[in-house]
């Protein structure tokens, strides 16, 4: 063998043959994790330190057995995954930003200029008080995002939401402006932030994966795997054969936006071999609810008798065959309700019409949807398809795995619909190892919420904040129905939600980013020209104009038309990156209308790159915060201080401080002592003093530590969290424990909507309090409706679930674009990290076809150019037999600036919301935070591809 | 032969090639210099041409540090970071080369073979067997008996850098006595020893020794969210590693034909979907051919796969089955017991007999 020479460095060998010795030699061991937002995260890691760096992180293995009598579930260890196992590394990465920077020149020269705290806060803020003075304060808003989740002192919801609604500016709804959202779960059951235990997913006796949890879900998967073990079978349903599919009993390789055919076939088996929960269907769905014939609407009171209720529904009492008002208040059934038929009634003008049940018109439905049609549209066999039949078939447990891709397709709607079909007729919702699954977090935030809602001066002044805000936000949930002057029939669900909407209509700060997109980035004629949809009544700015006409997005369109966003602080966000043509028309419409741009995040991302100002967020293991919590594994998990604040970061919160007392000065000294935003009134003195609850938690470290200590003190105090040892929660004991319990029913909407209690320790579903206490559900019918009587979705044939046709987005072209989460990075967080890159090809790349590549000479590794209408981008292709031949898969989120003149495959996403969801002023069919709005599409957009030729 | 055997399951029926194996050792175990493109362990996809590339079928070639290999990736974030927006974009080049790698440890993640859509991959993570017969031991005794080697700074007096542990089988590299022959990676026919070009010295997988030695299991194996992994002593009946691979015989040593008595173990992937025939009807047929799975695992192949799908069946009707319960793996440390899974807190004094790898 050659030796190789010249290379060797005598240290190096030295070092090899110490790394073991070295291994155990550490100063610091402390609490960490990640707070990106990745759901539901919970990953409690050690992170070692030596000399003021850390040198590296291990999965603590510390999450308790369960202790329920009822079931045996895998434990949650080991929690963690490859991604916050290399932070040790990325947090020292080339990446990384330290220190305040300033652009020299142009935006985007590259040339940047480092200077100091003290010139970055005077001269960011004297320009937010320019526009502040010029514009109004709702020319400011904030793009708060994803990299940084802390509850208190991280990222966005405490720091940047808090900053911008203190200014009064305008801040955008995080969960549309990711499309994080579950639209067919939430017309169904009127709320989609059911959260069933990862662990019930193990009691399923079939799961049904729609997503890919291999690449989303690499900590939870394991619960799905095992299931099978324990017999259950698992069935894969996506165009591609994906990662996931590969362990699958069954796979579908289902046709675009084919699954509500898919799923109506499979009902029409059970509907004709009466493979039906009865029970159930009666008590639990719309199905024996009447609708009148002539008008395809519900049969209401107030169509019987002049001022009767509008919301009383009827139902045939199956013993006498007459109609019978349906109980508001209770699921329970005070008689039998007849499922199928058809009967006369006579109106308040004495006309009759002929009305039947909800389960007829289904009937019906289904009945269209033979094993060859849906053969035809789906591509599914009708062997498979009937094999698909039994194994929904009552009694087994099913579960349908889903992520937020329905969010992010047109047609999502009628997808998670159709399976919810399916789901009420077998019985399977509110029952361990059942239903299906949106995403719920934050019972924290409720101590946030008081910094970015108004707190009294007098509890600012004296007595404890925290716990003041969490009694009264418990004492809103006690008092909702009279609170807010609401029916006192309403279920919980509802009223939690419709309170909130209520108090942040009433704050003024709140929008949903849809508003942004239409009236201020240029995407409303993006969105007129690129969607072709022949199936849609109206475009898609007509059911917006018509929905801001009827007046349903009251105190949420914001900014407002005539108000051009001017100041835009991006915290722990890559707008460039995430908005669908992001580099294209947002960049292009939005960059050029804002007079300052603030970026503030611990790394150079692809929007950094584009800003004004660049100031270093601090990292995770660098000060003490906890990530959320949600229902799903029901711990807060810790991350501490373990190293010092790297260069001359800061956590989020202290730098938002710090803007906002100079902005307060620069006011002051301008002679500005109040201004007004919307009907709210600001006083500039109290800025600072209200954004530090009176001045108690101010910008130092031990404040800071003191807010977390305080906050999750009260948590334990109102019962909402428990110590893992019994002890009183606080800072000490998140050192000590890593994590705490979260417990019971927190006062918070997204805890609410759960309708079930949250017991340490034991295994948590959702929609218990349905099943076991006949408490309604948060719809018109307050019932899961199966059937839709809003008339937008009546004329657009959409009442009851149908397949259509996805529609042409982008262009005429042949080819379907889809994306998912990359295996290697949350959101665009690690994606330019030396590990992260060395564990794929290091650049971006696309699946492609492997026969198809050929028929078009490209060759694996090839560039190829992927194109549409609207865009284009260039990225390698990765040849493979697993995707789809009229298909192209590209994982995000890569950093624009990872592709060839930084064009992202976002570039070719005109991203068209479908129109229907501009749907309002009905019952749950009304927006509020994270709830029921139109988002930006990506899935399937039609694209083209061919070999570029491109040296790199 | 030691006297105990330390043996690695792995069930590639739950593998999903999330690559934290791989970068939880990188974490722990590849910080010094010369090691940024080293790997103990890695998760390949397969079928495929694995990394090295083509290495099932090199026979007792040294991989080539380019062609087989990929060179060293680096990467411009400075230049980006400080050119005009859109100029430069980020990118890897071979230091060795100039060029873009065409060739890397994880290069084939999800290609697979087959024809759509009958397309099918699987995971498999691959790392040092700690071979019963080491081929790489007696290579390098070779080498020292020719006079190649080091006086080692370890003090073994021993005439080879590699040897085995006597009391738990872990083959381990001595870095300061190797003197870079090649002669343990021309050896290995799996292609383990991997050469630090900086350190002059060929480095591999040693089953995380230093944690062992304290009682502490493989961070790669302890940390596995798809909780595919298994670590333990064959001689201990109790233990998960040994009934997987004695009692019940489902974990089969990679390519027993190299006869070289792996104790690295994989349960092969035998929940799958079927093929389709004309109109996507399915076959019933299951999408990795059987033959691929017979060259990879041997004749233990069959039997396994016939006991997994049998207790499977029982658990299927709702009968117990001691096996399912082994792969469901209901408290994650029972999976490597006596080891524990539990990251250390406090560090931990270097005595003579830690640390090192203390010598047979």
């Amino acid at each position: 063998m050659t030796k190789r020479t010249g290379e060797e460095n005598p240290g190096a060998r030295q070092a090899a043959a110490e790394a073991q010795e070295n291994y155990w030699q550490w100063d610091r061991c402390r609490w960490g994790t990640h707070r990106v937002n990745c759901y539901p995260g919970s990953c409690p890691f050690r992170v070692y330190a030596k000399n003021g760096k850390v040198i590296r992180e291990e999965i603590s293995c510390t999450y308790p057995e369960f202790s329920d009598p009822d079931y045996r579930v895998p434990d949650y260890n080991p929690r963690g995954c490859q991604k916050g196992y290399q932070h040790s590394k990325a947090m020292y990465g080339p990446d990384r930003l330290l220190y305040p920077m300033k652009r020299k020149g142009e935006r985007g020269s590259g040339q940047w200029e480092r200077i100091s705290w003290d010139q970055a806060c005077d001269e960011i803020a004297g320009k937010f008080a320019d526009i502040i003075q010029k514009y109004g304060p709702q020319a400011i808003s904030d793009d708060h995002g994803t990299n940084g989740a802390g509850v208190l002192r991280g990222g966005g919801e405490g720091a940047s939401t808090g900053f911008v609604s203190r200014l009064g500016g305008v801040s955008y709804d995080l969960n549309f402006l990711i499309g994080d959202f579950n639209p067919g779960q939430y017309l169904t059951f009127g709320q989609f932030q059911q959260a069933p235990g990862i662990e019930t997913w193990f009691l399923a006796d079939t799961v049904i994966a729609l997503s890919n949890p291999a690449y989303g879900n690499i900590p939870d998967i394991h619960y799905i795997l095992e299931a099978r073990y324990r017999g259950a079978k698992v069935v894969a349903i996506a165009p591609d054969k994906n990662a996931t599919a590969q362990f699958a009993d069954m796979w579908l390789p289902v046709n675009w936006s084919a699954d509500p055919a898919l799923w109506l076939g499979v009902c029409k088996i059970l509907i004709d071999n009466e493979w039906l929960d009865i029970e159930f269907i009666k008590e639990q769905t719309d199905s024996p609810v009447l609708v009148r014939m002539d008008t395809q609407q519900f049969l209401r009171a107030s169509d019987l008798r002049e001022g009767a209720d509008a919301e009383q529904f009827f139902a045939i009492d199956s013993a006498t065959g007459k109609p019978e008002p349906l109980p508001k208040g209770t699921l329970a059934m005070p008689f039998d309700y007849a499922l199928t038929g058809n009967w006369k009634v006579t109106l308040k003008d004495q006309k009759q019409v002929a009305v039947t049940t909800v389960f007829e018109l289904l009937k019906k439905r289904v009945a269209e949807y033979t094993p060859e049609k849906v053969h035809e549209i789906s591509g599914i066999h009708p062997d498979q398809l009937a094999q698909l039949a039994e194994l929904v078939k009552p009694p087994r447990k099913v579960f349908v795995f889903v992520n937020w891709n329905a969010g992010k397709l047109y047609h999502g709607d009628l997808l998670e619909r159709s399976y919810c079909y399916m789901l009420a007729l077998t019985g399977n919702v509110g029952k361990a190892g059942t239903g299906s699954r949106g995403w719920s977090a934050g019972a924290e935030y409720i101590g946030g919420s008081a910094v970015v809602g108004g707190m009294p001066n007098e509890v600012l002044e004296s007595g404890n904040p925290l716990l003041h805000a969490m009694n009264m936000a418990q004492k809103i949930q006690e008092d909702y129905r009279t609170h807010f002057k609401m029916d006192p029939t309403m279920p919980p669900a509802e009223a939690a939600l419709g309170a909130l909407r209520e108090g942040l209509r009433n704050g003024g700060t709140l929008s949903s980013p849809v508003w942004l997109w239409y009236h201020h980035a240029g995407y409303k004629e993006v969105w007129d020209k690129f969607l072709d949809d022949p199936n849609a009544p109206k475009k898609i700015s007509q059911y917006a104009e018509e929905s801001l006409a009827n007046g349903w997005w009251k105190g949420f369109a914001r900014p407002a038309k005539d108000i051009n966003p001017k100041g835009m602080l991006v915290s722990g966000s890559n707008p460039l990156r995430r908005h669908r043509g992001g580099m294209n028309t947002y960049l292009k419409t939005m960059w050029p209308k804002l007079e300052l741009i603030v970026v503030l995040d611990p790394r150079w991302s692809t929007t950094g790159l584009y800003a004004d100002y660049a100031l270093p967020a601090a990292s995770f293991y660098e000060y003490a915060d906890a990530k959320y919590s949600t229902p799903a594994t029901r711990f807060s998990t810790f991350t501490d201080q373990t190293v010092p604040m790297l260069g001359e970061s800061r956590s989020d919160r202290q730098i938002t401080l710090a803007l906002l007392k100079r902005i307060q000065e620069h006011l002051l000294k301008r002679g500005v002592e109040k201004y007004k935003s919307g009907d709210r009134e600001i006083v500039v003195k109290e800025l600072y003093w209200r954004a530090t609850f009176g001045g108690r938690y101010g910008e130092t470290n031990e404040d800071e530590e003191m807010l977390v200590n305080d906050t999750y003190n009260a948590l334990g105090k109102m019962g909402w969290f428990e110590s893992l040892d019994g002890e009183e929660l606080t800072l000490d004991n998140l050192r000590k424990n890593g994590k705490a319990w979260l417990s019971g029913r927190p006062a918070w909407h997204a805890s609410v909507v759960q309708n079930s209690d949250i017991v340490p320790g034991q295994i948590f579903w959702p929609f218990r309090d349905q099943i076991e206490q006949k408490v309604p559900y948060a719809t018109t019918t307050r019932r899961m409706e199966l059937y839709l009587d809003h008339p937008w979705f009546i004329e657009a044939d959409e009442h009851l679930v149908r397949y259509k046709q996805a529609p042409n987005i982008g262009g005429p072209q042949p080819l379907r674009l889809t994306s998912g989460h990359l295996r290697w990075s949350i959101h665009s967080n690690w994606v330019a990290s030396y590990e992260m890159l060395k564990l794929h090809r290091g650049e971006p790349f696309a699946f492609i076809n492997d026969t198809v590549a050929k028929e078009k000479g490209i060759a694996d590794h090839d560039y190829i150019h992927v194109y549409n209408d609207y865009g284009s981008f260039i990225v390698r292709a990765k040849l493979s037999s697993c995707t789809r031949p009229d298909q192209l898969v590209i994982y995000h989120a890569w950093e624009p600036y990872q592709y060839p003149n930084w064009m992202p495959y976002d570039g070719l996403l005109p991203g068209p919301p479908k129109g229907l969801h501009f749907a309002g002023g009905y019952r749950h069919y009304e927006y509020t935070l994270w709830n029921w709005s139109p988002s930006q599409s990506d899935r399937q957009t039609n694209i083209d591809f061919e070999k570029a030729n491109l040296q790199a | 032969m030691s006297q105990r055997q330390l043996a690695m399951v792995i069930n590639l029926d739950k593998c999903i090639g999330c690559q934290t194996c791989t970068v939880a050792c990188s974490t722990h175990r590849l910080n010094h210099p010369g090691t940024d493109m080293l790997r103990y362990i890695w998760c390949e996809t397969k079928p495929g041409e694995g990394w090295p590339k083509g290495w099932m079928e090199m026979g007792r070639k040294v991989p080539d540090r380019v062609r087989d290999y990929g060179g060293t990736w680096t990467f411009n974030w400075e230049e980006v970071y400080s050119s005009p927006v859109g100029t430069k974009y980020l990118h890897p080049l071979t230091k060795e080369t100039g060029e873009p790698p065409n060739w890397g440890p994880i290069w084939e993640e999800d290609q697979g073979a087959g024809e759509w859509p009958n397309g099918y991959f699987f995971y498999m993570p691959r790392l040092c067997n700690h071979c019963t017969d080491a081929p790489c031991i007696a290579a390098c005794q070779s080498h020292f008996a020719r006079g190649g080697g080091m006086p080692s700074s370890q003090g073994n007096g021993h005439k080879k850098s590699l040897h085995k542990r006597e009391e738990d089988g872990i083959v381990l590299i001595d870095p300061s006595s190797c003197d870079e022959c090649g002669l343990c990676a021309a050896a290995c026919p799996y292609k383990i020893p991997m050469e630090n070009f900086e350190a002059g010295t060929y480095e591999m997988c040693d089953f995380c020794a230093g944690r062992v030695d304290n009682q502490y299991a493989p961070v790669c194996a302890k940390s596995c969210p798809a909780r595919a992994m298994y670590f333990g002593y064959l001689d201990d009946k109790a233990s998960f590693v040994a009934k997987l691979v004695n009692e019940y015989k489902v974990a089969l040593p990679l390519r027993p034909d190299f006869d070289t008595g792996p104790n690295v173990y994989y349960i092969p992937p035998f929940i799958r979907p079927t093929t389709f025939g004309a109109g996507n009807k399915p076959t019933g047929q299951a999408d990795i051919p059987t033959d691929l799975l017979r060259k990879y695992f041997g004749p233990g192949l069959d039997p396994a796969m016939a006991t997994l799908k049998e207790h499977r069946a029982r658990a299927e009707r709702g009968e117990q089955s001691e096996l399912m319960d082994l792969l469901i793996i209901y408290k994650w440390a029972d999976a490597f017991t006596p080891l524990k899974v539990e990251a250390p807190v406090e560090p931990i004094e270097q005595g003579p007999q830690t640390g090192k790898g203390h010598q047979s």
